[in-house]
């Protein structure tokens, strides 16, 4: 018998799962097991409180303290039997019991006393080769991500003869039958059968059994088996994250979590996207889920700036993640409080595991483009000159007049392509080098990180670097110490979006081609736009946001008792924004005083700390019980200094200290803190139904006294049908649970003094202060409630196809919303809980085995599909708000569009047309005679993501599809590239495509453009906001294809390495738009509207990734 | 375990704005009160109100301003006579002055508890009380000429005016719009107070009572009010605390801070410079020189007018080759220049229309030939009576407070005609028009139900 069991760590796929199967050391298996058991010993199950190795004897003690089982065996059965290593959670005795005896040849049965008798069965004689022909297959065994599975058993059908795989997952077994068929088998993996006739090498992969494993899933404060879990909760498949080239893990979850909507709003490398959680929750306050890193609760988005776009989280190295976890519902999230009202996001960074110390390095290298469809690309010269000689025709002049005039102005002879001048390829490359491993007692996980992308507009670019230390030691049987800290330092150049003269995008569409960049003598052009050349900026201004994040956590862990726990956690969370702004003296902003600078520097300082006591009650058999009582306490310290100079002198020298003109210099300072208590039992009944139930107290800096402290809970119920008997038995539902929870959480992101009465310093006069009255008060400002109901159903047919299906109907009551009021109350907005507003929807996830064909070929498909509905329900007194392009009415969904309806161009005249209101029955030329109403919402009807993963031996082939579908897109600067020659010969007059291509030219012409007119009052004007600019969102996108190729472990052995893969990927590859029409990126962040910002690039990317 | 102790304590919540006052604080001592009214001040440099719009938005929807073809599209469709109620600028106007009569009265309410320690206080208090008086009746009349047709478009001035403010609400008010009439009202008895209250007869970057005063000439001329318009503008002019600028100093009147000829000015520090939104910079050509000066106002001076070295000739670039740039703000795209709000020079031209109103015809010549001598020392006498004597007052008003936020309520108050100019186009709009004031904007009608919009719009 060939025993190897020493160095744990080696098995553990880079995937953590945690899995308590397959956390112990498996043996030979060829043990016939006798099991005499009732079905009360079936169902019994210990719970381990922490990781450990024990010995088998000591595995019989645990058992028998919590149950009533006792062991009868001969003395030294176990001597010489290799230790156990048993990983926290809980397991049935059944299943521990077969672990322990996985090494020995043992049968046990379970007397009437609940005396389990343990007897030696003689060993099995193997067939040795003498008796056999000599058929002989050797192979490896890997699971689906490729990781060889050690200790895996292989046995030959109808026989007794059987071998186990060895630390590199290889095998070699002698057959007497060349016919033969092998049964590979691994527990918690699907057994797999396999024809060997006629192969000498093969390579198994095992496929996980879904109805074998108690999954442990990372849930609040805590860890929780996945069967006894009430709430709504998934595991983010980290496949998803890794390898991906993009700098935030937000980024990755697109597509690949059914209920949680991400869209990008800027092509800013390193920017942070929209991200929502089962729908809108909250008008004004934040709707962005809380994220919690390692247990702290951390600073997330933007602090900067310049750099508006940035996002302290994307500091977190993806490729230090172990475990992302997206909490949805009540019973997962109220636990959180008044911060778990939009949904929470868990992250687990990487721990070191026990065994010989492994390295990885990851290296990617690439290149990004534009998404720049034809009908996006403006016109050349020759194509805008035609227009405006036509549209001066249309003003009455003849067409010679009117010729010469616009040659007169415009030279033909330069043809600026400022697509080509604005944007560029970019490069990208990525290197990560991280290191784990350690002892019984300590373990370590390293890594440092590179992260490098120039985004595909002039100027833009962004660094990272990264490095973290995580470390765990188990100081005594009882005392445990986890600390872990990650440092990141992230580096933007950006620039200003939307309508802002530098910005390079809305220069790349609005300015005219018959200017050139460069002037005849090579200096910039600076006669257009204002003198913001864009080019010319770029070089020589300096727009720089550097980020310095620090997340450091330290936990402490006693075991009181066996049952009782005591955790403290002391978390900080540190985030810097050093930024300076150079504005060079010559051209742009700048220009007339000597040069700007200005320096900015924000702190924000987090810290938090946790106490938790858990105690886990076990009755009897039927009745377990796990307790949590926690106290928590949050500050959040920011403050920032500006610094502003202008009037340089030194050439090339930029900092402050090179200005002669002190302009301006001022410090804020502000905190908010919360306290809280919180408490939560979670109780297993039979191991069949489950409930939970949790409370907490928060009392927060944000309300006003009276309102301070607010309670939230929740209640959640499972019930595991397949345990039932009815389905005990079942080879075609393997997995079934339906769950359901119910419960309040709150929303206090509302800024830190929203509730007061205030004045606003800084409004000095002639040198002397002042302040400006600033806010109106509202004693009785509170928190925003969020109700989440929410059922939900777990399965898993012929251990092929699992999934969940989920119904949520989330209100959320209390709205905090900036209430529009009339100017003369000297403020235009007033802070109020105002409303109701509830999101419901379905949601499923689906994960299906196509095939799992014996020679290697696999197919796994990986589905997900969300439909939310938003309706606001109640606002205060009932009447509609309009924001802006929107408007907020009972009904109605918060994004839904509000303007007046475009109605083409008249056939007879040309002229725009809009509907007079919304019966859309009768037209006007007149835009102020139109009315506006509701256009439909910038919220999708549904959005999907298709993942199709496909293994041939060492060959893998994934995709990603993402569909978004049914919402709004509205462009608000279409108003000035559809400006219909109102704009004459400005140098940001130019014109789009469509309007070349689809205008009105004669009478007759049915069409949706108007005619160009110079000087057009009619059309074209800036104030024309209309359904002309809003389009069908629809689209559909292959947003990731990856191929990689891993080296087969044969070669791997011989160059020493533990992995070898290497792979190519792109994103972005294709996207189909429903609308022909759209002139924008249909991907423009959640509220649906463009903004003339960086636009999402597709990316084509080599990596390699070196396991030692 | 220190902080957990910590956080268990009540004062780990009471966390206080650092930037911030309690409202209820914001005027209780002196220093206080000066800090409140410091804010209103800072209000008026804003691009919303006297940093810009109003200086140009009158201007433009005349015979004055017109845009360059070659614009940022700032203004444009005031230059196109095509303004809607969901017009930035109407709204940024709309706001700021709300701002400042909300804050003004919050100044006053706070002021007027006050107690004083010595009559010294007392004085300085009712001094700074008083300016906050002139501000509010500075900002009410600004709204009523901006969003309501002038005084005389009925008989009896009650058609829609605007919400009056003249109080503290601590709750939130959707006021509807009072007519013109009360508004003028309120105005009148502000400006009283205000001249009773204060002591300073000039106070540098600040009311006086020679600012109040000379805001209650203009505001009886539009009231037409005119003994009343007579009265305050002689008060203004024989107080000897103002006199005209030479005619050899001319430039001295847009460059010079403070200078002899300024009632009250608003006053830009370096800091204060709202660069690119500054006033100067709108009009420069180093800036964004989008409004120019058309030749039909230029033709109306005589070449030796000295007040045609308030406007620049050259090229716009990319645009047009002849361009004439407004040159009374000089400070151009550098630094943004004091506001001149109000000018002795307009006291007599005010005081000259009311005389010719009140059929005292040479009276009128006399105080028109003050001004017209100035700008050209060789000017001759006037002897034109009724109408006539009428258009060359309002000619004269045209020429001496070109780009100065007049035009467009000269012309409406008199009931004429205005002449649209824009780049390559000029239109007649006839008297009585909607869109002579501007629209009431969509955001508070969309926030107060009581609000009523201006008809046409």
């Amino acid at each position: 018998m060939k025993i190897k069991l020493t160095k744990l760590g080696f098995n553990v796929p880079k995937r953590l799962l945690f899995l308590i199967m397959r956390t112990f050391i498996l043996l030979l298996c060829t043990t016939v097991f006798s099991f005499a058991t009732t079905d009360s010993f079936s169902q019994e199950q210990v719970t381990i409180d922490m990781d450990k190795e024990v010995s088998v004897d000591e595995v019989f003690n645990i058992i028998q303290n919590q149950t009533k089982y006792r062991f009868l065996y001969p003395q030294d059965l176990f001597t010489y039997a290799p230790k156990v290593q048993l990983k926290k959670g809980i397991i049935p005795i059944s299943r521990l019991l077969k672990q322990s005896f996985a090494h020995s040849d043992v049968k046990f049965e379970v007397s009437q006393n609940n005396t389990i008798v343990i007897t030696e069965i003689p060993k099995m004689i193997l067939p040795g080769p003498m008796a056999t022909q000599n058929y002989k297959v050797s192979g490896t065994v890997t699971d689906h991500q490729g990781e060889p599975m050690i200790g895996a058993n292989i046995i030959e059908k109808g026989t007794t003869n059987g071998t186990q795989t060895d630390f590199d997952g290889n095998f070699s077994i002698s057959l007497t039958d060349d016919n033969a068929i092998l049964v590979i088998s691994y527990l918690g993996y699907v057994t797999k059968e396999m024809s060997v006739k006629g192969m000498s090498q093969i390579t198994i992969v095992l496929n996980e059994s879904a109805a074998d494993l108690d999954e442990v899933i990372i849930v609040a404060y805590d860890r929780q088996s996945k069967s006894s879990y009430t709430g709504a909760a998934v595991e983010v498949d980290l496949k998803a994250v890794e390898e991906t080239p993009l700098a935030s893990f937000q980024e990755s979850l697109q597509g690949n979590v059914a209920g949680l909507q991400m869209s990008t709003k800027s092509g800013q490398p390193g920017s942070a996207p929209d991200i929502r959680i089962r729908g809108i929750g909250s008008i004004n306050a934040s709707s962005d889920p809380l994220y919690v890193i390692d247990g702290i609760p951390v600073v997330s988005g933007n602090i900067a700036n310049i750099g508006t776009n940035s996002n302290t989280i994307a500091g977190l190295n993806p490729n230090d993640i172990a475990n992302i976890t997206v909490l949805k519902d009540a019973s997962a999230t109220a636990i959180y409080g008044s911060r778990g009202g939009n949904g929470v996001i868990l992250i687990t960074t990487k721990k070191g595991k026990e065994g010989k110390t492994r390295f990885d390095v990851n290296v990617q290298s690439g290149v990004s483009n534009v998404i720049l469809p034809d009908r996006m690309r403006p016109l050349n010269s020759k194509q805008h000159i035609e227009l405006l000689i036509e549209s001066r025709v249309n003003t009455g002049e003849s067409m010679a007049d009117a010729t010469d005039f616009i040659l007169n102005n415009v030279d033909p002879n330069v043809d600026t392509d400022w697509v080509d001048v604005i944007t560029r390829q970019g490069l990208y490359q990525q290197y990560n080098l991280s290191a784990n491993g350690g002892n019984e007692n300590t373990k370590f996980y390293a890594s440092v990180g590179y992260y490098d992308q120039e985004a595909v507009v002039i100027g833009i670019d962004y660094k990272k670097f990264n490095s973290r230390v995580n470390i765990n030691h188990q100081a005594t049987d009882k005392f445990n110490i986890d600390f872990g800290v990650g440092l990141s330092h992230q580096i933007l150049h950006s620039n200003s979006d939307a309508g802002n003269a530098a910005n390079p995008v809305r220069a790349m569409l609005r300015t005219v081609p018959w200017e050139p960049v460069y002037n005849e003598d090579g200096s910039y052009n600076t006669d257009i736009l204002l003198t913001y050349n864009p080019v010319g900026l770029v070089e020589k201004n300096i727009r720089e946001t550097k980020l310095y994040g620090v997340l450091a956590n330290l936990s402490l862990k006693y075991d009181l008792t066996k049952n009782l726990s005591f955790e403290t956690k002391g978390n900080f969370d540190f985030n810097l924004a050093d930024e300076f702004r150079f504005d060079n003296p010559d051209f742009g902003e700048g220009r007339n005083d000597g040069g700007r600078g200005r320096a900015f520097d924000n702190k924000i300082l987090n810290y938090n700390i946790t106490n938790l006591l858990k105690y886990n009650l076990r009755l009897n058999n039927d009745h377990n019980f796990n307790f949590l009582l926690g106290q928590e306490a949050q500050k959040i310290n920011e403050s920032s200094l500006f610094a502003f100079a202008s009037n340089y002198g030194a050439p090339g020298l930029t900092t402050l200290s090179n200005a002669s003109v002190y302009r301006e210099a001022s410090s804020t300072k502000t905190a908010s803190s919360i306290s809280s208590y919180f408490f939560n039992v979670s109780y297993a009944l039979m191991n069949k139904y489950y409930f939970n139930a949790t409370a907490r107290r928060d009392g927060s800096s944000r309300f006003g006294s009276d309102v301070r402290y607010a309670n939230f809970g929740s209640v959640g119920l499972a019930w595991n049908i397949t345990k039932e008997k009815f389905l005990e038995d079942s080879n075609v539902i393997t997995n079934l649970k339906l769950r359901t929870s119910y419960g309040i959480n709150g929303n206090q992101e509302i800024g830190d003094f929203a509730s007061r009465g205030l004045y606003s310093t800084g409004a000095d006069y002639d040198g002397e202060p002042g302040y400006i009255y600033s806010q109106q008060i509202n004693k009785n400002l509170t928190w925003e409630k969020n109700k989440p109901f929410n059922v939900g159903i777990d399965f898993n047919l012929i251990n092929r196809i699992s999934g969940t299906v989920e119904y949520y109907h989330r209100t959320t009551t209390d709205l905090l919303f900036r209430v529009p009021i009339s100017a003369t109350n000297g403020l235009t907005t007033y802070f109020d809980n105002i409303g109701e507003m509830t999101n419901s929807g379905i949601e499923l996830a689906l994960n299906t085995i196509n095939f799992d064909n014996q020679d290697g070929f696999s197919w796994l498909t990986n589905f997900n599909f969300t439909s939310n509905s938003n309706e606001i329900t109640k606002l205060k007194d009932g009447q509609a708000i309009v924001d802006d392009n929107y408007i907020r009415e009972i009904g109605g969904d918060f994004y839904t569009f509000y303007m007046p309806g475009f109605a083409g161009a008249d056939p007879d005249n040309g002229d725009a047309l809009w509907y007079v209101d919304s019966s859309e029955s009768q037209t006007t030329n007149q835009y102020s005679e139109a009315q506006p109403y509701n256009q439909g919402s910038a919220l999708p009807d549904f959005f999907a993501g298709l993942t199709n993963t496909f293994t041939y031996k060492n060959l893998s082939f994934s995709f990603l599809l993402y569909l978004n579908y049914g919402n709004k897109v509205y462009d608000p600067w279409g108003r000035y590239t559809s400006s219909d020659g109102s704009a004459r010969l400005n140098d940001r007059g130019n014109m789009t495509r469509n309007i070349y291509n689809n205008r009105w030219q004669k009478p007759g012409d049915v069409t949706n453009v108007p005619k160009v007119v110079y000087g057009n009052k009619q059309s074209g004007l800036s104030s024309q906001h209309s359904t002309r600019f809003l389009y069908d969102g629809t689209y559909l996108r292959l947003r990731d294809v990856s191929l990689g190729y891993s080296l087969s472990d044969a070669i791997t052995k011989k160059m020493a390495v533990n992995e070898f893969k290497i792979y190519l990927k792109a994103s972005n590859l294709l996207t189909w738009v429903k609308d022909k029409n759209i002139e924008v990126d249909p991907e423009v962040g959640i509220g649906g509207q463009s903004d003339l910002r960086i636009p999402v690039s597709s990316q084509f990317l080599i990596g390699l990734n070196i396991s030692l | 375990m220190s902080i957990t102790i910590f956080s268990c304590s009540d004062n780990f919540l009471e966390i206080d704005p650092e930037q911030n006052v309690p409202a209820e604080n914001a005027v209780i001592d002196e220093n206080t009160l000066k800090t409140a009214l410091n804010g209103v001040y800072s209000e008026l440099q804003s691009s919303n109100y006297y940093g810009r719009s109003i200086y140009v938005i009158p201007e433009l929807m005349a015979d004055n301003l017109f845009l360059s073809s070659r614009n940022t599209g700032r203004y444009l469709d005031f230059d196109n006579f095509v303004v809607s109620e969901r017009d930035s600028y109407v709204e940024g106007l709309w706001i700021k002055l709300y701002s400042v009569l909300a804050n003004a009265s919050r100044v006053i309410e706070g002021g007027e508890k006050l107690k004083s320690g010595s009559t010294e206080q007392q004085v300085l208090f009712d001094q700074l009380v008083g300016e906050a008086y002139a501000l509010r009746a500075l900002a009410h009349f600004d709204l009523v000429r901006l969003f309501a047709q002038p005084y005389n478009f009925t008989s009896d001035a009650s058609h829609l005016g605007i919400p009056i403010i003249n109080q503290v609400y601590n709750e939130r008010i959707s006021p509807p719009r009072d007519n013109v009439k009360n508004v003028y009202k309120q105005i009148n008895s502000d400006i009283e107070t205000a001249i009773n209250k204060m002591s300073a007869s000039k106070k540098n970057g600040k009311f006086s009572v020679g600012g109040a005063k000379a805001l209650a000439a203009r505001v009886a001329l539009y009231q037409e009010d005119y003994d009343a318009a007579i009265t305050y503008s002689t008060q203004v002019i024989n107080s000897g605390t103002f006199q005209l600028i030479d005619h050899d100093q001319y430039a001295d009147l847009w460059a010079n801070d403070f200078n002899s000829e300024s009632i009250f000015e608003i006053v830009n520090t370096v800091s204060d410079n709202s660069g690119t939104n500054g006033l100067g910079h709108f009009f420069d050509v180093k800036g964004y020189a989008d409004a120019l000066v058309p030749l039909d106002i230029i033709n109306t001076y005589d070449p030796d007018d000295i007040r045609l070295n308030a406007i620049i000739q050259g090229a716009k670039p990319g645009a047009e080759q002849d361009a004439n740039f407004v040159g009374k703000f000089p400070k151009g795209t550098e630094h943004d220049d004091n506001l001149r709000i109000f000018r002795l020079a307009e006291q007599y031209l005010i005081r000259a229309e009311a005389y010719a109103k009140t059929e005292q015809p040479t009276l009128a010549q006399e105080d028109l030939l003050t001004v017209m001598k100035r700008a050209k020392p060789t000017a001759v006498p006037v002897t034109e009576t009724g109408e006539d004597l009428m258009d060359l007052i309002l000619l004269e008003r045209r020429k001496e407070l070109a780009f100065e936020g007049h035009r467009l309520f000269d012309l409406n108050r008199n009931k004429r005609n205005v002449t649209m100019i824009q780049s390559d186009n000029k239109t007649e709009e006839s008297y009585p028009n909607d869109k002579f004031i501007l629209p009431i904007p969509l955001s508070e009608l969309n926030a107060n139900p009581d609000m009523k919009q201006n008809p046409g719009y």
